[in-house]
């Protein structure tokens, strides 16, 4: 309603939960995960439904981050 | 499938004017509490603190109904919200265009070619239960996208994945304390394993934001070096410039905190300003307004001695007991020192004895060819 006033805000990309299934379909990517094909960019574990923490374009390629810790710290241009 | 869905909503509004028909009085009310509600989400929409409100009415009712779309809007309402409304105070502290509102835009109806046209990393929202953990994630990679506009790539990944932690720390540190915990256990360790400088840098931060030279002076000092560095070689030495950066910085504090303690203590002349590479900044602290008997003559007087001596980078702090009397001094600055363009006015959260408040100003010299502003 009043979003002329609203300055244009720093863009958080993200994906509830609930989403992530229906998303990583229209990437082309769920059955690959699902199948157990793909690997954290990180810590190199093998990435499920339950572990992605973040999904990151590189290289003309879709990457992920997996749950833990010391992944989800490099995320961002690392 | 359209045409059911019209004639739903014409059934619906057939009753709601037949309603409305049989009992007007109550059928105003409504439609006012309504409007009223519309207006309150979208004025809340703009002022976080508003939006914090929104955020509290809305996460126990998604919590309690779990509909998908009621989830996700008091998801987004409160990390949006409670991030916004820390980075607005903290927009005064940083460097002027660092820190924008935070939005948060769900992608689930976006595509690959999307995903690639951005150039973003999408990060996965937890459910409600862990909320917290989503704030510290969003706020966490809020400001490692916000911090070092253009010059991330030149600052050293030490002082700068520090910077990020030591502000997301202070952002914890004005919540709840289960915060600090994730905090710890999700950021800070994990950063400290991969890096183990990063600790240290940590607590020679801590020691000059104390002072409010962390964001007042450090971070917008090597952004200005290496935004001059990038495209040459000094761009290789920045890990030394940082260093010594905060090397004097500490060494400026350490030596007048000596002079709180005792009074006859001389501070060391070179200590008030530095050479580097790229530039030469230097400090003029304001204090004592019973001192000035000719208002701020004294000081213009010392304004005028830094650019004498070269100084093209000076850093105006002044106490917060007397902030009307420092903004008196900046303003004295602006009129009576052409030489020196006022680039921009910040509040620290600290001043540099300590104490909860403070100003601050950055003036530029204006036959500086270089772009440092």
């Amino acid at each position: 309603m009043f979003n002329f006033f609203k300055k244009q805000g720093l863009k958080i990309k993200a994906i509830q939960d609930r989403d992530l299934g229906f998303y990583l379909r229209r990437l082309g990517v769920y059955d690959q995960i699902v199948d157990q094909k793909i690997h954290c960019n990180s810590c190199g574990d093998l990435i499920s439904l339950e572990t992605i923490q973040a999904i990151i374009p590189k290289d003309g390629k879709i990457t992920f981050l997996c749950f833990r810790p010391k992944c989800i710290n490099i995320i961002h241009n690392d | 499938m359209i045409e059911s869905a019209c004639k739903i909503i014409g059934s619906v509004c057939d009753k709601a004017v037949s309603f409305a028909g049989a009992y007007p009085l109550l059928g105003w009310i409504i439609a006012f509490g309504i409007l009223l509600l519309f207006v309150f989400s979208s004025v809340a929409d703009l002022i976080p603190k508003l939006g914090v409100i929104k955020a509290d009415l809305l996460l126990p009712i998604a919590k309690r109904f779990r509909f998908h779309k009621l989830v996700k809007a008091a998801t987004k309402a409160d990390i949006q919200n409670n991030v916004n409304a820390v980075v607005r105070r903290l927009s005064h502290e940083l460097p002027k265009d660092w820190i924008r509102d935070m939005a948060i835009k769900w992608v689930e109806l976006e595509g690959k070619d999307d995903l690639f046209n951005d150039d973003e990393a999408v990060i996965r929202m937890r459910p409600l239960e862990n909320q917290d953990l989503n704030f510290l994630t969003a706020t966490y990679y809020f400001f490692k996208k916000s911090f070092f506009p253009k010059t991330r790539d030149v600052i050293p990944q030490t002082y700068r994945d520090a910077s990020v932690l030591f502000t997301t720390r202070r952002v914890v540190d004005e919540q709840k304390d289960k915060l600090k915990t994730l905090y710890e256990d999700k950021l800070l360790e994990p950063a400290i394993e991969k890096d183990k400088k990063i600790i240290t840098v940590l607590e020679k931060y801590g020691e000059i934001d104390d002072h409010g030279f962390f964001t007042g002076t450090f971070l917008r000092e090597i952004h200005a070096v290496a935004s001059e560095a990038r495209f040459n070689k000094l761009r290789f030495q920045m890990s030394k410039e940082t260093h010594d950066i905060l090397a004097h910085i500490e060494e400026f504090m350490g030596h007048y905190k000596s002079k709180l303690a005792d009074k006859n203590f001389e501070m060391p002349d070179k200590l008030w300003s530095r050479i580097g590479p790229v530039t030469h900044y230097g400090f003029l602290l304001v204090a004592h307004p019973i001192k000035a008997a000719f208002g701020a003559d004294a000081y213009i007087n010392r304004v005028k001695e830094k650019l004498v001596e070269g100084v093209d980078r000076l850093y105006v702090f002044g106490t917060a007991q007397e902030r009307e009397f420092a903004i008196m001094v900046i303003n004295s600055i602006v009129g009576q020192v052409p030489e020196y363009k006022l680039v921009e006015r910040f509040l620290p959260s600290k001043d540099y004895r300590g104490e909860i408040g403070g100003v601050g100003a950055l003036f530029i010299k204006r036959d500086n060819s270089s772009n440092l502003a």
